[in-house]
């Protein structure tokens, strides 16, 4: 794709058009929403990357929780050849 | 162009009238009212689409009241401040939308910018020239894009460049000769 787009001048906005879009009182009333800590900031529970957060854990939890081992399962007999190894040992 | 060279004294006069408005930002209207057609025409000219260029120039001014008190005199006209912020602006915006990025010319500023790469040509050749020239500028850099279109669309003075870029005078010049110096050898190469 190229990276720009050549294009020949067109003829500028009317005076009155560009006053038309002059409005200092929203300048003032953005630069006080910007002011404003609580409209400035976004919540903690909206910010995509907390989400994302929140979700990777729950999934980790859950299989943890379902992955867990059978506890008959998990304890180890000790085979013979451990017990042969344990005898040489000694 | 919208522009004007400013004296020291103006220069001052608007520091002055900046500190009031440090102090309380209804006083930033008078320069608001004075620099809101130069900016919105400079947006114009890079976002060809006048509803947002507007709000983009209505951001860049409240970006511009909200870190106001940041603000310091450096011997620069305020404007320079401004244009560096609509410029930031900009880069976002293309950044975002991931279009191409317009450059607004017109015949007589890419005639001239082709007369300082090459020297006297047959008037049959212009056209094909012309074209040349437009994808020899695709080959530039956003910052040497900026600098081309500073100098030669807009015809602005080294002084307001090195302002708007926040670099001396003679780094602006030297920076510039160096972007033709590199369209003529992409021109010579094609």
């Amino acid at each position: 794709m190229a990276k720009y787009k050549f294009q020949k001048k067109s003829n500028e906005p009317s005076d009155e058009f560009i006053r038309s879009k002059m409005d200092f009182n929203k300048i003032l009333q953005q630069q006080k929403d910007l002011n404003n800590y609580k409209l400035a900031t976004k919540p903690l529970y909206k910010k995509p990357l907390f989400l994302g957060f929140i979700v990777l854990l729950s999934v980790i939890t859950l299989v943890l929780i379902f992955d867990e081992p059978d506890p008959q399962e998990a304890t180890v007999k000790p085979s013979k050849d451990s017990m042969v190894v344990d005898s040489l040992k000694k | 162009m919208e522009t004007k060279h400013q004296t020291i004294s103006e220069i001052e006069a608007e520091w002055a009238l900046v500190q009031k408005a440090q102090k309380d930002p209804a006083l930033f209207a008078p320069l608001y009212n004075r620099h809101f057609k130069p900016i919105f025409l400079f947006i114009l000219r890079r976002i060809p689409a006048e509803e947002l260029a507007a709000d983009l120039t209505a951001l860049v001014f409240s970006k511009a009241l909200y870190n106001l008190h940041q603000y310091q005199y450096r011997g620069l006209p305020f404007s320079a401040w401004l244009y560096r912020i609509a410029l930031n602006e900009i880069q976002a915006h293309y950044r975002q939308s991931k279009k191409e990025r317009v450059v607004s010319f017109s015949s007589e500023a890419l005639l001239l910018l082709s007369q300082d790469i090459r020297e006297e040509e047959e008037a049959h050749l212009q056209e094909e020239r012309e074209q040349q020239l437009l994808q020899s500028l695709e080959d530039l850099s956003e910052e040497e894009m900026v600098y081309i279109e500073l100098r030669f669309f807009e015809g602005r003075s080294f002084k307001e460049i090195a302002d708007i870029q926040q670099v001396t005078e003679n780094n602006a010049k030297v920076k510039t000769y160096r972007i033709i110096e590199r369209l003529r050898k992409i021109l010579i190469r094609k």
